[in-house]
C-alpha cells in the first residue's frame, strides 16, 4: 500500500472514478492544461482528454451553473472553485438552483454534482486564499456538505460524493495537502456520507473536529495527557451526531474546534445539538476553540488566528477544570 | 417497537419498548452466551416487566458477541441488550489501513519541505510536514465505547447545588424522571431539611434517607427481585398516588349461598361464592359508575370506563397477581368463573402476559380464603376502588326480630378519595350489599 | 502607421409580415404551410384567453401572483415550432405559448403560480426545465444542457429566453462567455419586451439594440420583429443551422412589447403612458396574424369567434381541475430536499420539532402523515 498525501488520494480518487464512470467530467480554472493551482487534477487532462477536463473561463458563477445544466442532464460534474474565497459569485447558482432543484421540481430534474474547493489557513497567502466558510452551506438546506482531515479518509468520502444523487460540496484543507501521509488503499472504498470517525477513545472529555484542526487536536490531547475522546466528523452536513451523542453522554465534556469565526460557526450547532441530546451528562459547559469574530488576517497575523494546539490544550484543560 | 430504529449495520440490538411505553424491564436470565450462534426464533433473555416475563427473541440471525448486562440488572429501551459479531468487511466498507498513520520525516512546521518537484500554488507556501503519534493510528471502524458506569444524570442546575454543597453528585441517588438526580435528593443526600422549591412531590418521599438495617439474626437473605420487586413497586406507587378510604359492611348471604348450591348442581360445576360477587358488583358499577374508572395523573385527568374489566387478585408463591377478566357484565355466572380460574392458572405458572394484567376498571381481592374478615385493601392503581371479599362465617342474626342461623360474607371497600366522595363509596358498597342479600334481584 | 478596424459588423433586422398586413413574399414564401399557421394562431389565441382568465383568478384571490406573457406570444411559439422536439428550451416565466406548442399542459404552468411544486415536475420528454424565478440565472443552466448533449455526441441543442433585464446580470454573461469560448450549441433569444417591472429598457442596455451584445462573444446576432410570427421562425433558423450545424452559439433579439403589468402584483400605469401602449396593441402579434389569414382566405370571423369560445371552455376546464387538485401532503416539504432524508430530516419531518428535550427523538410517536 503506498503512502500518499491529500492531494495523491484526492488525484488518485478522480482516475478511479472517472474510469470506471464516464459521466464524470472535470471543470474549473486551470484544470487542465494546469493540473490545478494545487496540481491535484496532474495529469487528469492528459489522461483523460479535453472534453473531460475542461479549463473554463474565469468565471465561478459560469462553472458552477453549468455544472448545474450539466448535472441536469445525467452527467456527473465535478467543478473546482480555485479558492474558498471565490465561492461567494457562485453562491447564487448554489443555493437558488442547485440546492433546490430536487425539491422546486419534485424530483424531476436533480443536481448529481460535486464541487472541489481547497478550504481554510495557514498556507502564507494573499487575501481571500484562506478563509473557511463551510456554514454557509450547511445552513443551505439541500446540500451536503464534506470536510475530510487526511488523504485515506479524502479517497472514501470523494467517491463517495461523486457518487451522491444530490450536490456535495466537497472542502479540502489546504494546508495540509502535502504535510500529512497516510497509508491508503490503492482498491476502491468508500467512506459513506454522514459518518463520524473516533479518532481515540477516551473517558474525560470528547473533542469534535474537522478537517486541518484536526490535527491540532491530536497534537493537544498528546499534550494534555488526559483520557480525551476526538471524533472527526468527516461529514458536516448531514451530521453524525449520534457519535457525537454516545460520546459526550460517556465524558460529559466536550471541547468543539473550528478554524471558521466563532459566531453561528458549525460548532454553535454542534452544542446546541449537545446541549438538547445530552444535558442531563454535561458537567461542564460546551467549549468552543474557533477562529475570532473577525476577517482572516493576511499572513504575518495568521497563526494568531488559527487556534493552534496551545489554544486547543487551553480549552480543554479549562473544559476539565469546570 | 415502534419508533425504536435498530442500527442499520446489525452490530448491536436495543431494548425494545416490550409493552406499552415500557421505559426499563429487569433482566432475568440470558438465554444465550457470548460466541452463540443465533436465528430470529432463538430466544435472547428472560425480562420482567411490570406484569408479565417477557421472552425476548434475537430480532436478526447472527453471532452475539457480548451480553450488555447481568441478572438482576436494569436495563433500560433503547439502550443495546446484545452487541453482535459483525462479519468481514460489506463490499464498500473501508478496508483498515493496517500500521501506524502520519509518519513522516518529522519536520517541524515552517521549513520548507523538500523539494519533490513542482508543488503547484500560485499563491502562499506549503509548510512542511507534521507527524502525529501511534495513539491515533486507523484502527478498523470502531463506535464509541461502552458508558462508564456510575456517573450522574443530573441538570446543570442541580450539578451547581451539589457543587455548591461540597458533595460528589455521583454518589447521590437519583430519584427523578429518567432516575436524574434532583435538588431534593442531594438536600437529602446532605441530611438537610429543606427540599428546594417546585420539585415534584413524588421525589420528596423517597429522599428521607434509608435507616440502617440491623444484620444480625438473619437465617435467611431473600433477593428482593423479579416479580416481588415489582409488585413492591406497583404498591407503593398506589399508596403514593391514591388517598385510600376504606369503608365496611356485612352482607347476609344465607339466600345466595342456597341459590349457589342449587346453581352449581344445575350446571353441573362447583361454583364459588367468587362468580356471584363479582356479578353484583358488575351491576353495582353501573349504578355508580365513578367507580369504574382509571386515573390519568400525567394528564390529570379521570377517565370514566364504559367497559367493565374485573381484576381479579390472585395469590401465587412469587406475589400477589392481578389478571383481568374483561368485560365481565357480559359474561355468565359460569364464564366468570371459568376465566378466574384459568387466569389464575397462568398467573401461578407464570404464563400470563402483560395484556392480560392490563386495563382493568375495578378489582375484586378475595381475601376470604385465607381468612379474616375485614381488611384495608390497597388500590389496584391507576383503578380508583378494590373490594375485598373476607371469609363467611356462620352466624347469628336477627330479622324483623327473630333469630336464625345465616351466613355472613364481610366486604371492605377502599376508593380514591381524589375520584370517589366518601358518600358514593358507601352508596355503592350498600348496592352490592343488597344485591348479595337478595339473589332474585342479582340473577 | 494607418488605423485599421480592427472588427466591422453590423446587426441585420428581420421583418416579414408587418403591423400594416405588409407581407415580404421572398422571405416569407412557403416559411410556414398554412395548416401549421392555423396551429400556430389557434396556440396563440388559447394562451392569450389563458393569460386573461389566470389574470382574474388572482384578482379573485384563487391564485397567486402571476405574470402575464400578452403581446409576446409569437417569440417563444416561433422557436419552439422551429426548434426539435428534443431541443431544450430554458424557459423564464413570459413563454407559456413555447410550452403549450411544445405540449406541456398548462396545468404544471398554472400549479406552479398556485404555489405547488408538482407543477415544476416536467416529464422528460418536454426537454423543457422549469419556471425561473431568479433572473438571468438559468442561461448558464442552458449552456450546460446543450454541453451535456455535445458530451455525448449528440445532436441536441438549447435555446434559452430571457428579457432585456436579464442581460444586466452578471450569469447572463458568464453563459454566453462560456458557450461561445467552448463553443456550445445555445441560442440565445433575448425577448426585448421594453420593460423590466418598471425600469425602461435603456438602462438595462443603451446600446442601439441587444442583439449586438452577442458580438462581444463573437456570436452571430440577429435582431427580428417578435410580434411577426414569421421573422421569428426566419430568424430562428438560421440560429439553430448555425448552432446544429457548427456547434456554437448565436443570439437572437425578438423585438416585442409587455402588452400587460409585469405581474398581477404590479400596475403599470404608474411609470408608462396609455399612448405608448396603444400603439404596441396595434402591433399584437395575435391580430397581425388573424388579419393576414383572413386576408388570405384560410380564416374568418366566424371560426375566430367559434375558437375563442372553445379556448375559454378548455381554459375553464384547466381552471377547474388545477383547482381540484388536492392538497399536497405536508411530508412532500421534506420529502425532496434530498434522495435519500438522513436522520435529522427524517426526525424532524415524523415528530414536527426541531428540538430534542435530552432524550432521544426517534422515540417520539410519529406526528402526522408521513410520505
Amino acid at each position: 500500500m503506498a503512502n500518499l498525501t491529500l492531494v495523491q488520494a484526492i488525484n488518485l480518487a478522480l482516475i478511479q472514478e472517472m474510469e470506471k464512470d464516464d459521466r464524470v467530467l472535470l471543470l474549473g480554472e486551470d484544470v487542465g492544461a494546469n493540473g490545478g493551482v494545487f496540481r491535484v487534477t496532474e495529469g487528469l487532462q492528459k489522461r483523460f482528454g479535453a472534453n473531460r477536463v475542461v479549463d473554463t473561463p474565469l468565471a465561478e458563477s459560469g462553472i458552477i451553473g453549468a455544472s448545474i445544466g450539466l448535472a441536469m442532464a445525467g452527467l456527473r460534474p465535478v467543478p473546482e472553485i480555485q479558492f474558498e474565497g471565490f465561492l461567494g459569485p457562485a453562491y447564487d447558482q448554489l443555493c437558488s438552483h442547485a440546492a433546490r432543484m430536487r425539491t422546486r421540481t419534485r424530483g424531476a430534474f436533480t443536481v448529481p454534482m460535486t464541487v472541489r474547493v481547497p478550504v481554510g489557513g495557514g498556507i502564507h497567502a494573499p487575501e481571500l486564499h484562506s478563509d473557511s466558510p463551510e456554514a454557509f452551506y450547511t445552513h443551505q438546506p439541500g446540500l451536503k456538505v464534506v470536510m475530510p482531515s487526511g488523504p485515506y479518509d479524502a479517497k472514501g468520502l470523494l467517491i463517495s460524493a461523486l457518487r451522491d444523487p444530490d450536490p456535495v460540496i466537497f472542502f479540502e484543507p489546504k494546508r495540509i495537502y502535502r504535510a500529512i501521509r497516510e497509508e491508503v488503499p490503492e482498491d476502491e472504498y468508500t467512506i459513506p456520507l454522514g459518518k463520524a470517525r473516533v479518532v481515540c477513545e477516551g473517558t474525560d472529555l470528547t473533542v469534535v473536529s474537522w478537517g486541518a484542526s484536526v490535527i491540532q487536536c491530536m497534537q493537544a490531547i498528546e499534550a494534555c495527557g488526559r483520557s480525551i475522546e476526538l471524533i472527526d466528523l468527516r461529514t458536516i452536513y448531514p451530521m453524525d451526531m449520534e457519535t457525537v451523542e454516545q460520546s459526550v453522554s460517556k465524558t460529559g465534556r466536550c471541547v468543539i474546534v473550528h478554524e471558521a469565526p466563532r459566531t453561528c460557526g458549525v460548532g454553535s450547532e454542534v452544542a446546541t445539538q449537545i446541549m438538547e441530546k445530552c444535558f442531563l451528562h454535561l458537567e461542564a459547559p460546551v467549549q468552543r476553540v474557533t477562529g475570532f469574530d473577525t476577517i482572516m488576517p493576511y499572513y504575518k497575523l495568521e497563526l494568531e488566528y488559527l487556534p493552534d494546539a496551545a489554544r486547543i490544550q487551553r480549552g480543554i484543560e479549562d473544559c476539565l477544570a469546570y | 417497537m415502534a419508533g425504536l430504529k435498530q442500527p442499520d449495520d446489525k452490530s448491536h440490538f436495543l431494548l425494545p419498548d416490550l409493552g406499552e411505553g415500557l421505559v426499563e424491564a429487569e433482566l432475568i436470565s440470558w438465554r444465550v452466551k457470548p460466541g452463540d450462534v443465533v436465528t430470529t426464533s432463538s430466544i435472547l433473555a428472560e425480562m420482567q416487566t411490570d406484569k408479565a416475563l417477557v421472552e425476548v427473541p434475537s430480532p436478526w440471525p447472527g453471532t452475539v458477541s457480548e451480553l450488555c448486562g447481568k441478572p438482576g440488572d436494569i436495563m433500560k429501551v433503547g439502550k443495546p441488550l446484545v452487541r453482535y459479531a459483525v462479519s468481514g468487511a460489506a463490499p464498500a466498507a473501508a478496508p483498515a489501513a493496517k500500521g501506524p498513520a502520519c509518519v513522516s520525516a518529522s519536520v517541524a512546521a515552517g521549513v520548507p519541505a523538500e523539494a519533490e518537484g513542482d508543488q503547484g500554488t500560485v499563491v502562499g507556501t506549503m509548510s512542511g510536514t507534521l507527524t502525529v503519534s501511534d495513539r491515533f493510528a486507523r484502527k478498523p471502524e470502531h463506535t464509541v465505547a461502552a458508558p462508564v458506569r456510575g456517573k450522574a444524570l443530573a441538570t446543570p442546575a442541580v450539578r451547581r447545588i451539589a457543587r455548591e454543597m461540597g458533595i460528589d453528585i455521583n454518589k447521590v441517588a437519583g430519584t427523578g424522571h429518567s432516575g436524574r438526580v434532583t435538588a431534593s435528593d442531594v438536600h437529602g443526600f446532605a441530611g438537610g431539611s429543606k427540599a428546594a422549591a417546585g420539585f415534584a412531590p413524588r421525589a420528596v418521599a423517597a429522599s428521607i434517607p434509608m435507616p440502617p438495617v440491623d444484620k444480625d439474626g438473619v437465617s435467611q437473605r431473600i433477593a428482593f427481585r423479579g416479580v416481588r420487586r415489582k409488585i413492591a413497586e406497583s404498591l407503593e406507587r398506589s399508596v403514593r398516588t391514591a388517598v385510600h378510604f376504606t369503608v365496611v359492611d356485612e352482607a347476609d348471604v344465607t339466600a345466595l349461598d342456597r341459590r349457589r348450591r342449587e346453581y352449581s348442581k344445575v350446571v353441573g360445576q362447583k361454583l364459588s361464592m367468587m362468580p356471584f360477587i363479582m356479578a353484583a358488583i358488575v351491576r353495582a358499577l353501573r349504578k355508580h359508575p365513578s367507580l369504574n374508572a382509571n386515573v390519568d395523573d400525567a394528564n390529570s385527568e379521570i377517565l370514566i370506563k364504559g367497559v367493565i374489566n374485573l381484576s381479579i387478585a390472585v395469590d401465587t408463591d412469587s406475589g400477589l397477581m392481578v389478571p383481568v377478566v374483561r368485560n365481565a357484565d357480559q359474561c355468565t355466572l359460569v364464564d366468570l368463573a371459568n376465566q378466574v380460574k384459568v387466569l389464575a392458572g397462568r398467573c401461578r405458572d407464570r404464563t400470563i402476559s402483560r395484556e392480560e394484567s392490563m386495563g382493568g376498571t375495578f378489582t375484586l381481592s378475595n381475601v376470604g380464603s385465607y381468612g379474616g374478615m375485614f381488611a384495608t385493601p390497597i388500590i389496584n392503581y391507576p383503578e380508583v376502588a378494590i373490594l375485598a371479599a373476607g371469609r363467611t362465617k356462620e352466624r347469628v342474626l336477627v330479622k324483623d326480630g327473630r333469630f336464625y342461623a345465616g351466613l355472613v360474607l364481610p366486604l371492605s371497600l377502599s376508593c380514591d378519595h381524589r375520584v370517589v366522595d366518601g358518600a358514593e363509596g358507601a352508596r355503592f358498597l350498600n348496592t352490592v350489599v343488597g344485591l348479595l342479600e337478595d339473589p332474585s334481584s342479582l340473577l | 502607421m494607418p488605423i485599421t478596424n480592427a472588427l466591422t459588423t453590423t446587426i441585420e433586422r428581420i421583418s416579414i409580415l408587418d403591423e400594416h398586413g405588409n407581407f415580404d413574399e421572398k422571405l416569407g414564401k412557403g416559411l410556414i404551410p398554412d395548416a401549421d399557421l392555423l396551429k400556430l394562431y389557434e396556440t396563440m389565441v388559447t394562451c392569450r384567453m389563458m393569460d386573461e382568465v389566470a389574470f382574474k383568478l388572482q384578482r379573485s384571490g384563487r391564485m397567486g401572483t402571476y405574470p402575464q406573457n400578452m403581446g409576446q406570444e409569437a417569440n417563444s411559439l416561433g422557436a419552439a415550432y422551429a426548434l426539435n422536439n428534443d431541443d431544450w428550451l430554458v424557459t423564464c416565466y413570459r413563454e407559456n405559448c413555447g410550452l403549450m406548442w411544445r405540449g406541456v399542459p398548462i396545468d404544471s404552468i398554472l400549479l406552479h403560480w398556485m404555489g405547488d411544486e408538482r407543477g415544476n415536475a416536467m416529464p422528460r420528454p418536454h426537454h423543457a426545465t422549469p419556471i425561473a424565478v431568479p433572473i438571468g440565472t438559468q442561461m448558464l443552466h442552458a449552456t450546460g444542457l446543450a454541453w451535456a448533449a455535445k458530451y455525448r455526441g449528440q445532436k441536441q441543442i438549447a435555446c434559452t429566453f430571457f428579457g432585456d433585464g436579464a442581460t444586466s446580470e452578471g450569469d447572463f454573461h458568464e453563459a454566453c462567455n462560456f458557450a461561445a469560448n467552448l463553443d456550445i450549441p445555445v441560442i440565445f433569444f433575448c425577448q426585448n419586451n421594453f420593460w423590466a417591472i418598471s425600469v425602461p429598457g435603456r438602462i438595462q442596455c443603451s446600446a442601439p439594440t441587444v442583439a449586438q451584445r452577442g458580438i462581444a462573444y463573437g456570436m452571430p446576432c440577429l435582431q427580428v420583429d417578435g410580434n411577426d410570427i414569421f421573422a421569428v421562425v426566419y430568424g430562428m433558423r438560421k440560429a439553430i443551422e448555425h448552432a446544429r450545424t457548427n456547434g456554437k452559439p448565436f443570439f437572437i433579439e425578438g423585438v416585442t412589447y409587455r402588452l400587460g403589468d409585469h405581474t398581477t402584483a404590479d400596475d403599470a400605469r404608474r411609470y408608462r403612458d396609455q399612448a405608448e401602449v396603444d400603439a404596441w396593441k396595434a402591433r399584437d402579434p395575435i391580430t397581425r396574424l388573424r388579419n393576414y389569414m383572413t386576408k388570405k382566405g384560410i380564416w374568418s370571423d366566424a371560426k375566430d369567434a367559434a375558437l375563442r369560445e372553445a379556448a375559454e371552455a378548455s381554459c375553464m376546464a384547466t381552471i377547474e381541475r388545477c383547482e381540484q387538485v388536492e392538497h399536497p401532503v405536508r411530508g412532500d416539504v421534506f420529502n425532496y430536499t434530498f434522495a435519500e432524508l438522513p436522520t435529522d430530516l427524517l426526525t424532524q419531518r415524523e415528530t414536527g420539532h426541531t428540538h430534542s428535550l435530552g432524550q432521544d427523538p426517534s422515540q417520539l410517536p410519529s406526528a402526522s402523515n408521513a410520505r
